[in-house]
């Protein structure tokens, strides 16, 4: 049974593989490991939450992972290119390329407007096969921003910040999106639409969600789990959920 | 005085604490404080020693306080009486009285007494009262001269001056320096309104913040107290050695100093904080990244399809627009302000290139054309000057110009009817007599710049030297060979009242009401640069003058000018020659003035180095607010570059975000430095050449309007190189961060809290 399973899943194209990642903070005098050797396949159109509490190392997981942060040890390959190996330059360009992000905080730049917010990837990584009006449109009917397209990210609230970060992240049809607590600022209502809206839009341009989160009701959706416990990640059953959160 | 000191000190360990560990945040006011404890340090020290210059030159050139010359022999018994009885008085207000006798070449003989006064402070009122008062029943005139030692002593003349002068530029400096740390302070508060907004928040009122805010400047001010004052007297030193002087160093300069400081640090804080304390304090904390910074727009750009630098950064430029216009003109106001520092030492040093007033003459009579040109040959005398003037609005008269010749003097003219080819009217003018020897001085002294051929007013009939300028300003366009009417009064057609109206209005009525004799007259040299005045100068031969303005033209009074470098040596000859060649004749007296003592004394303050020190102590702030405010900016804009990368912007693509952003700071400086120089130094002219003329001060100086081009050049260098490189280095800490962090695996914080 296992076997078949097994088999099954290296069937499916993997497209994140992380292998033995260690990540060690230096504070004072004490060395903090956020990551003790960390190792776990994504495959394409997988939608994968890490939960953890406060402090556990998810947040600096993820950064590793989208190529924000470098690892102490261990190898990270995206698509089969390892990512560890690049140069900070071929890394960059390679994460416009590939891989979209969604900060906790919206990260917007104050100077532009929403619609230019979204647009920026664009200016650094143009894929010119791809025609970003149709994709722009798709996105801000999806995000349903239309109307906030014009103002400064100062000017929006809260949820259509994020809203706006997460058509940033995806104007470049990333087949990796990585959300660093996206909904963790919002409001119930507001968090629930945006994880709708994250989800549309997976489902409609069909990316690999990696999302980060403490939100038990958002984890259960995922079609898989990890867990991280200082530092040390492992995998975790839906039935284990209920027992955790409690 | 326990509860003082326990004050003092607890507040001071506080701010010590706070800029201690905040000491990067306090560079820049660690640096403008220096600046401005070094302009109140320079004008203390300067002014002390100037003072113990002019105190050093009245002892040793001046033994006695008064000296009273010219006296007939019955006032001289007057005088000699009142010495002889009160000689043995026990509080008599003299301490000596020396008498000379001159016995002048026609055989006359007059007395000269030297008194030395006892106590200065209250003898020199009882003398004049006691001594001098009696010798006026006499009917001669005698001359009275406090010397420069009475001044110093009774702290009058050069003294007060000096004292009156430090006060006026203590105040314009610590105004200066309000403004300076006010610029800066502001720069501060807008970037670190997220910080004041969680302050408030937490219960922080105005008091407060300004609390803090001000024992932080002071706790700075005392840091950098001790360090620019030995900076600021070796500087002195400097400036004093070059001129041969001594520095002299009075302790009172530190109580002085320390004064002016406070007050500057007072208020240039009171201000900002007051305007902070009024907002909301979520308005503050909404300003946690650039945004408060940001003009809004209403409109996005068309961004799909342009590129990373130039496109992006083009836009942050547009959008960032309104706070680089306000930081490149508070940085470059302050470069403007260095080349009128140097505009100022250019009007110093024409003060110092000009001859000096330093003799008078006067006789009853006329004084002749030998005396004049024995005079001209003593050593150390560049000219001598008299003139004969009557304002021609004395007589009613006015002249008529062309259109052209009066269009830009509407100030001075009134439209008149009298003749249709010459429609505009004035009487701002006065008549001058000239005669050869007068123009031969003019002419020979090159004293004023004149077009046409000014001896054609002697040798053709109804010819002209006019002078184009009032109150230092050209107003009337005058070509040689131009022809104007002489409208001269001949009779009344009316009555006029002449209490209520203004100049003009009264030309005016002259005009409806009186009858005039018209003579055509050709312009045969135009003046241009004639020194400051109300009036026109309208040059005719004598006996034209004496029939226009009905009065003899004489040389009564003859200034004697003299080389703006004659040593005291030449000065004390030459006062015995005129003195002697004066002597001569009946009547005739000399009177010193004292110009070449205060041009001595000028030249020992060595001003225009002293000018320069300032001007460039004003300079250095300019990089210091470009630095300031970008370091602030750019930390604030480092999530920003963080985000781009994460994006997929390489390292290159950033750095050029920051050298496009450098390069329009430089271009846009360029043309903000050329417009506040040109409105700075144009504000100068106007108000040394013009405002200051026009109410009489300095009315004999007539000033050009002066930007020196190397250094207007060096200061937009300044600008350029201090917009793009306070764009471009930021930049390199960024990318220094990056490898750190690249290197040890730890991520930085990116905010500037």
């Amino acid at each position: 049974m296992i076997d078949n399973l097994n088999k099954k899943e290296d069937e499916r194209r993997v497209i994140l593989e992380v292998t033995d990642v260690i990540k060690q903070y230096r504070q004072y005098d004490a060395v903090v490991t956020a990551v003790n050797r960390a190792s776990f396949k994504i495959y394409e159109g997988e939608f994968v939450a890490i939960i953890g509490s406060s402090g556990s190392g998810k947040s600096t997981l993820l950064h590793i992972c989208a190529g924000l942060d470098k690892p102490n040890a261990g190898e990270i390959a995206i698509r089969g290119q390892k990512i560890t190996d690049m140069s900070p330059d071929e890394l960059a360009r390679f994460r416009g390329n590939f891989v979209g992000m969604v900060f906790q905080t919206h990260n917007l730049i104050p100077q532009f407007t929403a619609l230019e917010n979204i647009l920026i990837p664009t200016t650094m990584c143009n894929k010119p096969e791809y025609k970003y009006e149709e994709n722009l449109k798709k996105l801000v009917a999806t995000l349903n921003i239309g109307e906030r397209l014009h103002h400064l990210p100062s000017e929006l609230s809260g949820g259509q910040q994020q809203r706006v970060a997460i058509a940033r992240a995806l104007i470049n049809l990333p087949l990796l999106v990585f959300a660093d607590e996206p909904t963790g600022n919002l409001d119930r209502k507001n968090a629930d639409e945006v994880l709708e809206l994250l989800l549309e839009t997976k489902r409609v341009i069909g990316q690999t969600l990696v999302m980060v989160t403490h939100d038990l009701s958002i984890a259960r959706r995922a079609d898989r789990i990890l867990k991280m416990d200082n530092g040390v990640l492992s995998p975790m059953m839906p039935s284990d959920l209920a027992k955790w959160g409690s | 005085m326990d509860k003082l000191k326990d004050y003092l000190s607890i507040n001071f360990k506080r701010a010590f604490k706070s800029v201690r560990f905040n000491y990067r945040q306090y560079l820049c006011f660690f640096a403008a404080v220096f600046v401005v404890q070094m302009f109140f340090w320079t004008l203390t020290f300067s002014t002390d020693t100037d003072k113990d210059n002019i105190r050093r030159v009245a002892e040793d050139n001046y033994e006695h306080h008064i000296i009273i010359r010219y006296m007939n022999g019955q006032q001289y018994t007057i005088l000699n009486n009142e010495v002889y009885y009160s000689q043995f008085e026990s509080q008599r207000a003299y301490d000596s009285v020396e008498f000379e006798v001159y016995n002048d070449m026609i055989g006359r003989t007059t007395y000269t007494a030297y008194v030395t006064l006892a106590d200065i402070k209250s003898a020199g009122q009882a003398f004049e009262k006691d001594f001098i008062r009696p010798m006026r029943v006499n009917a001669n005139e005698f001359d009275v001269t406090y010397t420069p030692l009475y001044d110093y002593e009774y702290g009058s003349g050069l003294t007060r001056e000096s004292t009156t002068q430090y006060w006026l530029l203590m105040a314009l400096m610590t105004v200066l320096s309000i403004l300076l740390l006010m610029a800066l302070y502001n720069i501060r508060i807008n970037h670190y309104k997220f910080l004041y907004g969680v302050y408030m928040t937490c219960g922080a009122d105005f008091r407060k913040l300004f609390n803090t805010a001000v024992w932080e400047l002071l706790m700075i001010s005392l840091m950098t107290f001790l360090p620019s004052m030995i900076v600021s007297i070796l500087s002195m030193v400097f400036v004093y050695r070059s001129v041969g002087v001594a520095f002299h160093f009075v302790l009172s300069a530190v109580l002085k100093v320390a004064l002016f400081n406070l007050i500057a640090v007072i208020f240039s804080v009171w201000l900002p904080m007051k305007w902070m304390a009024h907002k909301a304090p979520m308005s503050l904390i909404v300003a946690q990244d650039n945004s408060n910074l940001v003009t809004s727009p209403r409109r996005s750009f068309r961004i799909l399809g342009r590129k990373m630098p130039l496109h992006y950064e083009s836009f942050s430029t547009w959008r960032f627009r309104v706070y680089f216009v306000k930081l490149i003109a508070t940085a470059t106001a302050f470069s403007a302000l260095f080349l009128c520092g140097l505009y100022i030492r250019q009007m110093v040093m024409t003060n110092l290139a000009t001859p000096i007033e330093e003799f008078q003459l006067s006789a009853a009579e006329d004084i002749d054309d030998g005396t004049v040109e024995m005079i001209m040959a003593v050593d150390g005398v560049r000219y001598c000057w008299w003139e004969n003037t009557m304002m021609a609005s004395l007589n009613s008269d006015h002249i008529l110009l062309t259109a052209a010749q009066g269009s830009s003097a509407a100030g001075y003219t009134v439209p008149s009817e009298e003749n249709a080819a010459y429609p505009i009217a004035t009487n701002q003018y006065q008549y001058t007599a000239l005669d050869k020897p007068l123009l031969d001085m003019i002419v020979q002294n090159d004293l004023y710049e004149i077009e046409g051929d000014p001896y054609s007013v002697l040798t053709q009939k109804n010819t002209v030297l006019i002078s184009d300028s009032i109150a230092n300003t050209k107003m009337f366009d005058f070509k040689p060979g131009d022809k104007i009417i002489l409208a001269s009064f001949a009779y009344r057609n009316g009555k006029i009242d002449g209490k209520q109206l203004n100049a003009q209005e009264l030309l005016r009525q002259q005009i409806m009401q009186f009858g005039f004799e018209y003579t055509e007259y050709t312009i045969g040299a135009v003046i241009h640069n004639s020194e400051a005045g109300a009036f026109l100068t309208f040059g005719i031969p004598n006996d034209t003058y004496e029939t226009l303005a009905d009065t003899k033209a004489i040389r009564q009074n003859v200034s004697v000018f003299v080389e703006p470098d004659a040593t005291t040596e030449e000065m004390s000859e030459a006062n015995e020659e005129i003195r002697s060649l004066m002597s001569f004749h009946s009547g005739y007296k000399v009177k010193q003035m004292g110009g070449h003592l205060e041009r001595t004394l000028l030249y020992m303050q060595n001003l225009p180095t002293r000018v320069m020190i300032l001007a460039v102590l004003i300079l250095i702030i300019c990089p210091l607010v470009w630095f300031f405010s970008q370091t602030l900016f750019y930390a604030k804009r480092r999530p920003e570059m963080d985000v781009l990368r994460s994006f997929g912007t390489t390292e290159r693509e950033l750095q050029g975000v920051h050298r496009v952003s450098g390069a329009y700071m430089a271009v846009i400086s360029i043309f903000i430095s050329l417009i506040l120089a040109y409105s700075a130094s144009g504000l100068v002219f106007l108000f040394c050449n013009r405002l200051m003329s026009s109410l009489g001060i300095g009315a004999g100086t007539r000033y050009e309007f002066y930007i020196s081009v190397p250094a207007l050049i060096s200061c937009i260098v300044i600008s350029m190189a201090c917009g793009y490189l306070s764009s471009t280095i930021p930049f390199l800490f960024y990318r220094a961060r990056l490898r750190r962090e690249q290197r040890t695996g730890v991520i930085e914080r990116t905010d500037i809290q």
